[in-house]
């Protein structure tokens, strides 16, 4: 990038011959394109420029363009590398962690003792009142957006008892409302879940929570997904694509392309069904990865050349069905991370024994009140 | 360039000269005369497609009071080349539908287009799209203006937006303080 302070001056003397200011809608037109860390530097240009970057139609524009960014060109992620217990010592606020899941730049992070949300690209953390009355064990929880409110969710499901031999079980959910006011900074406490719930296993989308009924729980279950909609916190069925083979197992429900997908692991090929919203919400066949050992492979995303990535165990691949072609792209044991102390490039090291790794897609938006968005007014 | 005849021949007989002609002729502030396409300039601006299609084209050069002349030499190289070029094979690929907004990066010739600019002519340029209604160059020209900001202290966009510093020192020192991640390199 070409900064040089010459090229500014000979900038500015040609300027001040006509005092000339850019027109709000520009600048915004100009700032959606930029990255996160670059805007919050500008927060402190001007306090006009502050209130522009602080504002809430303005941060989901941002979003919307980092989204169809990730789209058309390069999708992202977050790379979670754990350790066994080792980063942890007796200071640390928990023991143990459960799956992340991401909507919109956010994570939530349950752990075994508070739930946190974040956003990596803000540095915005917001660490949940652990509040609830009931002990919880098995929980799943799950981040995403009430459309009506435009206000995110954290919605925890967890068992209050099991007795898995008699399959006896008493499931409760709490929603917690980031960035409400006052009232709803707590735990509330919603409608009991019709159907036991895998553990661990939700996906969001366009305003609701996907969850897998834990089939061994239930006598004759239903072959179809459970749904949570954020929006009034109630449940329903979403039915399984028709064709699918009955009883298969390993369904994952993943988003690609923007779309809500099925992907079903057969001997030799993974199937993958898409609920095309622009096809009057038909389950189609959309794509079919074929691989030798195909059960061992999980969909990531879909590029738009139509080449897939696709991971397995700290690899990512790139699959290509046109090319007959399958390569690896990434060894993430082998990657290395920006070390900030020494400002030098390490390995994560040998210590690490799992890679958590997740779509991502930078965003402003805040978890947190900020101390300095009481000057931009 | 050859126009929509039929279109032509269907409006009402009012304008039977105009809607004959390949060309429209554009004027700017500083009265310099600019033809381009009328196709090339119905598709690429919102505005001039609603000029022409009210008829308030002006044969002896249509008035552009906003834009200098500068400016409007560009816009008029610009829609030349878009009419030229062929679109890749990103834009044309029938692959599904995504429900995001569309997002094109700029295509190689663009990025060459307003890489030669001066930061003056650019900044005309994205004015000049914006009145015009060109949306696909107001794209390429705020998406050029974006890379050269990226890296770029607070003081150094000051300068090049000519904006004035309206904090206090007190304020700029908790906002650094508060974001200070942010100000390191990228």
């Amino acid at each position: 990038m070409k900064s040089s302070p010459e090229m500014l001056k000979v900038y500015k003397r040609v300027r001040s011959r006509t005092v000339h200011v850019v027109p709000d809608e520009i600048v915004v037109e100009i700032l959606v394109r930029l990255p996160v860390k670059a805007l919050t530097r500008f927060k402190s240009v001007s306090k006009a420029w502050c209130a522009i970057i602080s504002d809430p139609f303005f941060i989901r524009l941002h979003l919307q363009q980092q989204s169809a960014k990730n789209q058309e060109q390069a999708p992202s992620f977050l790379i979670i590398p754990h350790t066994l217990y080792k980063a942890i010592d007796s200071e640390s606020e928990f023991e143990s962690v459960y799956p992340m899941l991401h909507c919109d730049g956010l994570f939530v992070l349950p752990t075994d003792t508070k739930v946190y949300v974040f956003n990596p690209a803000t540095h915005d953390v917001l660490k949940l009142r652990n509040d609830q009355k009931d002990e919880w064990f098995y929980p799943t929880v799950g981040l995403g957006l009430d459309l009506l409110t435009s206000k995110y969710k954290v919605a925890r499901f967890f068992y209050r008892s099991l007795n898995f031999k008699k399959r006896a079980y008493s499931m409760g959910v709490e929603i917690f409302t980031i960035g409400g006011d006052g009232v709803d900074s707590c735990w509330s406490t919603v409608e009991d879940c019709p159907f036991p719930i895998f553990p661990g296993v939700v996906v969001y989308f366009k305003g609701s929570l996907y969850l897998r009924i834990w089939y061994e729980l239930v006598e004759r279950p239903p072959q179809e997904f459970l749904r949570f909609n954020l929006e009034n916190e109630t449940f329903s069925l979403m039915c399984y694509p028709e064709l699918l083979q009955p009883k298969g197992k390993h369904l994952d429900l993943i988003e690609l392309c923007g779309e809500l997908c099925v992907a079903q692991c057969l001997a030799e090929q993974i199937d993958i069904w898409m609920l095309r919203s622009d096809d009057g919400h038909e389950w189609v066949k959309q794509y079919v990865i074929r691989l030798p050992d195909a059960w061992n492979f999980e969909v990531f995303s879909v590029m738009p050349n139509d080449v897939k990535i696709i991971r397995w165990g700290s690899c990512l691949y790139h699959y290509d069905d046109a090319q007959k072609d399958t390569r690896e792209m990434v060894r993430l044991d082998r990657l290395r991370y920006m070390n900030s102390k020494v400002d030098s490039f390490d390995f994560v090291g040998q210590e690490i024994f799992l890679f958590n790794i997740l779509p991502y897609v930078e965003s402003l938006i805040p978890v947190t009140k900020k101390r300095h968005h009481s000057l931009a007014k | 360039m050859e126009v929509d005849k039929g279109k032509g021949e269907a409006e009402e007989t009012r304008k039977v000269a105009e809607a004959d002609r390949d060309t429209v002729t554009l004027k700017s502030s500083d009265g310099k005369l600019f033809e381009v396409s009328k196709e090339a300039a119905a598709r690429l601006s919102t505005v001039l497609a609603g000029m022409i299609a009210g008829g308030s084209i002006d044969d002896n050069g249509t008035d552009l009071k906003q834009i200098g002349s500068e400016a409007l030499e560009n816009v008029v190289d610009y829609c030349n080349k878009h009419a030229n070029s062929i679109p890749s094979a990103a834009l044309i690929s029938s692959s599904i539908s995504f429900n995001t907004a569309p997002f094109k990066e700029p295509e190689e010739w663009e990025r060459k287009f307003v890489d030669r600019l001066s930061h003056d002519a650019l900044f005309d340029l994205v004015e000049a799209a914006n009145f015009l209604g060109m949306e696909r160059l107001l794209d390429v020209t705020c998406h050029k203006i974006s890379e050269m900001m990226k890296g770029k202290s607070p003081d150094q966009i000051r300068e090049v937006f000519n904006i004035k510093n309206d904090y206090t020192k007190e304020e700029l020192e908790e906002i650094r303080q508060e974001l200070a991640w942010a100000f390191y390199d990228d």
